[in-house]
């Protein structure tokens, strides 16, 4: 794919229906917002067609530049949010998880991750992409790649165990 | 290693990721601003196209002109020792010796279009200047006018011309300036009743 093929209408309409998914994906678990993941997702390929040609084939494949446009994005977007406090965050802690219910304390654990983490986590966990592939998105060495999923990965397994450890004190103080 | 319940977790967390229904209101808003955007660039390279013509027209009618325009000229004043009786001939002048220069190749438009006639090689003659005449200023303009002259009233005018004939008349390039007045001649050709010289 050249960035002068971005130009044609239908081969840029080709191209969002195979990528706005996994860019909308990806977004989604950075963010947790659906609202906030259509609009980075929207200002990702709106980004794109004003800038088709910093689309370079040679760096790598088009779905890893625009993940790399997206977290990008993401980044601008918790940066401009740290200014703000939302109410219901600064009088009420977030819920834990259900009893048995790892998926929601997986998804608690992932969000409370640093970012960096966080998105080799969902990169190559969630979205199965290869480490290459993440490290031309997060534009870092694979080995960068490899030592962070590693730790994050001991950090969600830790969280998971607390999780289960409090669920069964629960159990057994009833 | 990963943990084995953490990856099952995982598993259940992209299922549910994957099964996420992605907002249509995406693809409209984009494609959208992509008609948008192709709209903005073809009105761009219209405009541009439509300058870049009219820039062309404009320096075609600017060079037209500047190729037409009579150029001022100086005449070289008499050096002393030069015989004063000998007219003195016409030189471009030092401000702009390259206009001058083209100031004696130059010829003015006809307003009829008809067949180009057979130019007289007299035209590539120098200006004589009319004895007696103030001289051109640096900046002032001059005005090249064809006409036909008796011989007699150049002779009489101090011009070193030889009258074949009383009636005879001359061709000839007038130099006037920007009074009215006639400061050099270029005759072409001169021609009697029955002859032409």
């Amino acid at each position: 794919m050249k960035p002068e093929d971005l130009r044609d209408r239908d081969t840029f309409h080709l191209v969002y229906q195979a990528h706005h998914a996994s860019v909308f994906r990806f977004v989604l678990a950075m963010t947790g917002d659906r609202l906030k993941a259509a609009e980075i997702t929207q200002d990702v390929f709106v980004w794109l067609i004003d800038h088709a040609g910093r689309y370079d084939p040679a760096r790598g494949e088009l779905n890893s530049f625009l993940l790399g446009v997206a977290r990008k994005l993401v980044l601008k977007q918790i940066q401009g949010a740290r200014r703000w406090v939302e109410l219901k965050r600064s009088v009420r802690q977030p819920e834990p998880a259900e009893p048995g219910n790892d998926v929601e304390a997986l998804r608690q654990a992932i969000s409370a991750l640093p970012q960096q983490y966080r998105e080799v986590v969902v990169l190559c966990d969630l979205e199965d992409h290869t480490y290459e592939e993440a490290a031309e998105a997060l534009d870092c060495p694979v080995g960068t790649v490899r030592s962070r999923l590693n730790r994050a990965r001991q950090f969600l397994a830790r969280k998971l165990e607390s999780v289960k450890r409090s669920q069964t004190h629960e159990r057994c103080s009833a | 290693m990963k943990d084995l319940r953490l990856e099952r977790a995982e598993i259940a967390l992209a299922e549910e990721l994957k099964r996420t229904r992605i907002p249509a209101s995406i693809e409209i808003a984009v494609m959208g601003h992509f008609g948008r955007v192709r709209r903005r660039r073809r009105a761009a390279i219209g405009a541009m196209m439509c300058g870049a013509i009219a820039a062309a027209m404009v320096g075609g009618i600017v060079i037209g002109q500047h190729r037409t325009r009579p150029l001022p000229v100086n005449f070289s004043p008499v050096p002393a020792g030069v015989d004063k009786d000998k007219p003195a001939v016409v030189t471009p002048s030092k401000q702009a010796p390259a206009r001058a220069q083209e100031v004696l190749v130059a010829r003015p438009r006809k307003a009829n279009s008809g067949p180009p006639e057979a130019e007289p090689s007299a035209e590539n003659e120098p200006f004589i200047a009319i004895p007696y005449t103030v001289p051109l200023g640096a900046d002032e303009q001059a005005t090249v006018v064809r006409m036909s002259l008796p011989v007699p009233a150049l002779a009489a005018a101090g011009l070193p011309i030889v009258a074949p004939e009383p009636d005879a008349l001359a061709q000839a390039d007038v130099l006037v300036g920007q009074d009215g007045r006639a400061r050099a001649v270029r005759v072409l050709s001169i021609s009697t009743n029955d002859r032409r010289f």
